[in-house]
C-alpha cells in the first residue's frame, strides 16, 4: 500500500502529561499527580485528518496543547519533520510552531478583546516577521494584503478587518481564529474542539470550511471533539481517548461500523441517532460507575472498573495495542486470541 | 543609495497601503449591501469620548489649565515673588487700582480710630453695633462701615481730619501718584574689548571683582575684595549661627566651625559664593541707581508714561533691560497675599507646580507600578513571591514617614518631592496590575499568543495591559488629584514646594492664617483647584469608556 510508504508527518510516543497537586493536608505531604495524558503515541500522515473522541476529560485538550508545546509533556517524544518538539530550542520551537498551529474551543476567548480583527490575524505574521523567521521578510503592505486575502479565504468580508471581536457572531470569530491560524501556511493544525461552542448550523458552516482549506491548502488537521457525528464528518482516523489512554484507533468508517472495544461501543451508543423510529428501537449499552480519579496509577486495563466484559486478566495486565485490520488497532485482551500480537510486539 | 531605494519603497508601500485601506473602508459593502466604515483604536476611542459630554467639557477645562500654566511666564501678570510690602492683604478687585485700594484702607482705619476716639459723630445704636461687630470679631465690617460713614460725614463737611490724619493722607496720595517700581532684567556686561557680551553669573572673579569697583564708584579692587570675604564670612557666619542656635556658641567656637565650613567648601566654593554675592550686590545698586534716576526725571518734570520699558547702560559696559510701573496703579483681580504679591499669578504658577506634581508623580508611579505588577502577575512564582513581598514590606512603613525622610535626607527641593513620591505610590498600582494580569493571563487569547511564537514582553505588554487598560486609566486619573492633594500636605508641613515658589497646596496652606480677614487667599486656590480635580476625574471617567471597544456607552 502507498500509504504504508508515506511518512508521517507528526509522530506521538509514548507522550504523557502529568500535572502535580500539591496537597496541604498538614504534616501528611504526599504529592499526587493528575495523570491527564497517560502514555498515547499516535501518527499524523499529511493531508489527513486525525480525530481525537472521548468524553469530558480524558485528556484531548491536554494532548493537542502538549503537542503545541503549550504545555510541557512530562515525558515522551512528540516527532514533527525529525525533530522531537519536546528537546528542541528556543529557535527551533519557533520554527517548528510556524508549521503547527492552532485553533481554539471557545471563539469568545480566544480572541484579544482590545485588538481589530486585522491586528489578531497579522500578530503571527508580526511575530515572525520580527524575528526574521519567515522564509521572506514581509513589508506591512504585504501583511495587510496578506491578512485581506486570508479573511476572503476564510469567507470573511474583507472591510470587517477594523472591527473588534465582540462585534461579530460566534460563527465568524471561528473563522477569524481559522485565519489567524493559517496566517503562517502551517503544515498541521490542532483545531482543539473548534465546533463545539458553536449551534449545529453554524458547526456545519465551519467544518465544510476546514474541509474545503484541507482541500486547498493540503493542511493536516489534528481535529478533537466530543461529538461523534463532527468526527465522523470530518476525519480519516480516529482515536478514541479514555481517560488519558487510547483504546482504539482506526479508520474513521471503519471505526464507526465496525467498533470493537467496550468503551468505543457504548460511546457508540450513546449517540443519539435522529431517527426516532430507530432511536425508539435501539438497544443503548449503559455503563455503570463514574470515571475514575485519573490521580492514581493504573496496574490494569483503564476502563477496568466500568467495562461490562471485564475479565481476571485485565485487573493486573494493561492491554497492548492489538491489530484488529489495518488501520485498526484496539487494546483490550479480549481480542487476546482472535487477534495475537505478534513476535515482535510482544 | 540602497537606504534611499528602502525609503522610496517605503513610501510607496505606505501610499498603497493607504489606497487599500480606503478601499477597504469606502467601497466594501457588507452582506445588507450597506458600506462599512473601519476605524482604528484611537479614532473609535475618540468618537466615543466625544460622545461623552461630561468627558469633553473636563477635557476643555484640564486643556486650558494646561495652556495656561504653560504659557505662564508670556501671560500679562505681575511677577509671582514680587513681594511689595504696601501692598499686603489687597482684597480682590475687579475695578480698582492697588492706590485706591490702599487708600480706602488707610481712610477706613483713620475713621475707625477717630470713631474710638468720638470724633466721628454716631448714633447710640450705632455704637453698640460697632462693639458687637468688634466682640464678634468681624473687623471687615467695622471698616467697611466706618469707611462709608466717615467719606459721607466728610463729604458734608461734618467731619475734618486733623492734622496728623491730613499728613498722613497727603502722603499716601503721593506716593500713589508717584511710587515707581523698577525692575531690573537680563543684566549682561560688555567687553570693551571685543563687544561681545556676557551674563554676570558667567564670568570670571577678577573682571567680576572690576566691575563691582567701578559700580562702587571706582574704588580700590582690593577693597572690594576684602569686602566681598567678609561679606561671605558673614554669611556662613549666620549659616552657622542658625544650625546651631541651641547649643551655646563662644566667639572661638564659631570661629573654627566658620572656618570647618570653608574648609569643606573649598577654594573654588569660597569663590563662587563671593561672585554670587557681587552679583547680587551689582544688581541692587543698579535698582537703586535707576530708581533714582527715573524719580529725578519726575520731579525735573520729564513726562515719562507708566508703564515704562527700556534698555539702558549703567556703569559704561553693563546693559540690561529696566521695566518701571506706577506701583500703585496695578490692579490686582484676585488679591495679594500677606507679602503683597499678586495671588493671581502665584495661582498660575503654583498650578504649573501642582500639576506637574500630578503628572509626573502619575507617570512614574504608573511606569513602575506596571512593569513591577506585570512581571509578578505574569510570571507567578517566585519573582511574584519577592516582589510582593517588597510591596508588603514598603506597606507596612508609614507612608507620610517615609516621604518626609527622603526629603529630609535628599533636601527638599522639587525633584526630590518627586521623587519620594513616586517612591511609595506605585505599590497600589503594582497590585492592581498584578490582580488583573493574573486573572487575564488564563485566557485563551493568551494561549492562542503564545502558540504563535508570541514572547513574554510582548504578551504582556500587547494583550496583558491593553486590557486591564481601563482598570489603571481610572486609577491614574484618580491618583492625580490625590497626589496634588499630597504634596499640598507636605507643602502644609513645610516640607514641600520652597518660597518663594508656590503650589495650590501651598497657596491653601498658607491662606490658613487670617482666614476669616482674608478669605480670598483660600476661596481662589481651593476653587481653581477643585475645578482642576472635578474635571480630572470627569475626563478619566471618559477615556476609560472610550478605550473600551466593549463599552456600553457608545452611539
Amino acid at each position: 500500500m502507498s500509504e504504508s510508504v508515506k511518512k508521517p508527518i507528526l509522530e506521538v510516543k509514548d507522550l504523557k502529561v502529568h500535572f502535580p497537586i500539591k496537597s496541604s493536608g498538614g504534616l501528611r505531604k504526599k504529592d499526587a499527580v493528575i495523570r491527564a495524558v497517560d502514555g498515547i503515541s499516535f501518527d499524523v500522515y499529511p493531508g489527513e485528518t486525525l480525530g481525537i473522541v472521548g468524553e469530558s476529560g480524558c485528556g484531548k485538550s491536554t494532548t493537542v496543547r502538549a503537542i503545541a508545546q503549550l504545555t510541557k509533556p512530562t515525558s515522551g517524544q512528540v516527532i514533527f519533520q525529525g525533530k522531537d518538539l519536546c528537546k528542541v530550542s528556543k529557535h527551533e520551537l519557533l520554527m517548528a510552531r510556524q508549521n503547527i498551529q492552532m485553533i481554539f474551543q471557545d471563539p469568545y476567548a480566544s480572541l484579544d478583546p482590545r485588538m481589530t480583527v486585522r491586528s489578531i490575524i497579522a500578530e503571527p505574521l508580526i511575530i515572525y516577521n520580527k524575528r526574521h523567521l519567515l522564509p521572506k521578510e514581509l513589508s506591512p503592505l504585504e501583511i495587510e494584503t496578506r491578512v485581506e486575502d486570508l479573511m476572503e479565504r476564510v469567507g470573511l468580508n474583507k472591510a470587517f478587518k477594523n472591527r473588534y471581536p465582540h462585534e461579530f457572531s460566534g460563527g465568524q470569530r471561528q473563522r477569524i481564529g481559522i485565519a489567524r491560524a493559517l496566517a503562517l501556511n502551517p503544515e498541521v493544525i490542532l483545531a482543539d474542539e473548534p465546533v463545539s461552542a458553536l449551534d449545529v448550523s453554524i458547526q456545519a458552516q465551519i467544518l465544510n470550511l476546514l474541509r474545503e482549506l484541507q482541500k486547498e491548502l493540503g493542511l493536516t488537521f489534528l481535529f478533537i471533539a466530543h461529538d461523534l457525528a463532527v468526527i465522523q464528518y470530518i476525519s480519516d482516523k480516529v482515536c478514541v481517548m479514555y481517560l488519558g489512554k487510547i483504546v482504539e484507533t482506526s479508520e474513521s468508517v471503519e471505526l464507526y461500523s465496525n467498533p470493537v472495544h467496550p468503551y468505543t461501543k457504548a460511546l457508540l451508543s450513546a449517540a443519539p441517532i435522529p431517527d426516532p423510529e430507530v432511536e425508539r428501537k435501539r438497544r443503548r449499552i449503559i455503563l455503570t460507575g463514574d470515571v475514575p480519579s485519573p490521580d492514581k496509577e493504573h496496574v490494569g486495563c483503564y476502563f477496568y472498573d466500568r467495562c461490562p466484559n471485564k475479565m481476571d486478566k485485565c485487573k493486573n495486565h494493561i492491554p497492548p495495542m492489538f491489530t484488529v485490520g489495518p488501520h485498526h488497532n484496539c487494546a483490550c485482551w479480549q481480542l487476546e486470541e482472535k487477534f495475537p500480537l505478534a513476535e515482535s510486539e510482544k | 543609495m540602497k537606504f534611499t531605494d528602502r525609503f522610496k519603497k517605503q513610501i510607496h508601500d505606505r501610499e498603497e497601503m493607504h489606497k487599500l485601506n480606503k478601499a477597504g473602508r469606502n467601497g466594501a459593502k457588507n452582506e445588507f449591501n450597506q458600506t462599512v466604515q473601519g476605524n482604528s483604536l484611537s479614532k473609535d476611542a475618540w468618537r466615543r469620548l466625544r460622545k461623552n459630554k461630561a468627558a469633553v467639557v473636563g477635557m476643555c477645562v484640564v486643556i486650558l489649565y494646561a495652556i495656561i500654566s504653560l504659557c505662564a511666564g508670556i501671560l500679562p501678570i505681575y511677577s509671582y515673588e514680587e513681594i511689595i510690602i504696601d501692598h499686603q492683604y489687597l482684597p480682590p478687585s475687579l475695578t480698582k487700582t492697588a492706590g485706591e485700594l490702599m487708600l480706602k484702607r488707610q481712610l477706613s482705619e483713620m475713621y475707625a480710630t477717630s470713631w474710638r476716639q468720638g470724633r466721628l459723630s454716631v448714633t447710640e445704636e450705632e455704637d453698640a453695633m460697632l462693639n458687637n461687630w468688634i466682640t464678634l470679631d468681624d473687623t471687615n465690617k467695622v471698616w467697611n462701615w466706618c469707611y462709608e460713614e466717615g467719606e459721607k460725614q466728610r463729604a458734608a463737611g461734618t467731619y475734618v481730619f486733623s492734622a496728623s490724619e491730613q499728613k498722613k493722607y497727603d502722603r499716601l496720595q503721593d506716593s500713589i501718584k508717584n511710587d515707581i517700581q523698577v525692575t531690573i532684567n537680563s543684566v549682561r556686561w560688555v567687553n570693551p574689548e571685543n563687544g561681545k557680551s556676557y551674563k554676570l553669573d558667567n564670568l570670571d572673579y577678577d573682571t567680576l571683582v572690576s566691575i563691582y569697583a567701578k559700580a562702587l564708584g571706582g574704588i580700590d579692587e582690593q577693597k572690594v575684595r576684602t569686602s566681598l570675604e567678609t561679606g561671605v564670612n558673614s554669611q556662613i557666619q549666620t549659616e552657622v549661627k542658625t544650625k546651631n542656635s541651641e547649643s551655646e556658641l563662644t566667639a572661638e567656637d564659631i570661629q573654627s566651625l566658620v572656618a570647618m565650613e570653608k574648609d569643606s567648601l573649598g577654594e573654588d566654593g569660597v569663590q563662587a559664593k563671593e561672585k554670587s554675592l557681587a552679583v547680587d550686590n551689582i544688581n541692587v545698586l543698579i535698582q537703586n541707581a535707576m530708581t533714582k534716576q527715573i524719580k529725578q526725571e519726575i520731579k525735573a518734570g520729564t513726562n515719562k508714561e507708566f508703564p515704562y520699558k527700556d534698555t539702558e547702560t549703567l556703569f559704561d559696559d553693563i546693559n540690561f533691560k529696566v521695566e518701571a510701573s506706577l506701583k500703585n496703579s496695578r490692579r490686582y483681580i484676585l488679591g495679594t497675599d500677606n507679602l503683597g504679591r499678586d495671588l493671581l499669578s502665584r495661582i498660575i504658577y503654583g498650578g504649573r507646580i501642582s500639576i506637574l506634581i500630578g503628572i509626573v508623580g502619575t507617570i512614574t508611579s504608573l511606569f513602575i507600578g506596571i512593569i513591577m505588577g506585570s512581571l509578578a502577575g505574569y510570571f507567578g512564582g517566585r519573582v511574584d513571591y519577592y516582589i510582593m513581598r517588597f510591596v508588603d514590606v514598603l506597606y507596612g512603613l508609614p507612608y507620610m514617614l517615609l516621604v518626609i525622610i527622603c526629603m529630609a535626607i535628599f533636601g527638599t527641593n522639587i525633584l526630590n518631592l518627586f521623587f519620594a513620591l513616586a517612591m511609595v505610590s506605585w505599590l497600589t498600582i503594582a497590585r492592581m496590575v498584578r490582580g488583573q494580569i493574573m486573572s487575564l493571563k488564563n485566557q485563551e487569547y493568551i494561549e492562542a499568543a503564545r502558540s504563535m511564537g508570541a514572547g513574554g514582553w510582548r504578551i504582556i505588554f500587547r494583550h496583558l495591559v491593553p486590557n486591564s487598560l481601563s482598570v489603571i486609566i481610572v486609577y491614574s486619573t484618580l491618583r492625580v488629584p490625590e497626589f496634588i492633594m499630597q504634596e499640598s500636605f507636605l507643602s502644609f508641613l513645610g516640607l514641600g514646594v520652597q518660597a518663594p515658589l508656590a503650589s495650590w497646596g501651598s497657596l491653601i496652606g498658607d491662606s490658613t492664617q487670617g482666614m476669616t480677614k482674608y478669605p480670598w487667599r483660600l476661596v481662589y486656590p481651593a476653587i481653581v483647584m477643585t475645578l482642576f480635580l472635578f474635571s480630572m476625574n470627569f475626563f478619566g471617567d471618559g477615556l476609560r469608556d472610550a478605550f473600551d471597544p466593549q463599552s456600553k456607552n457608545m452611539l
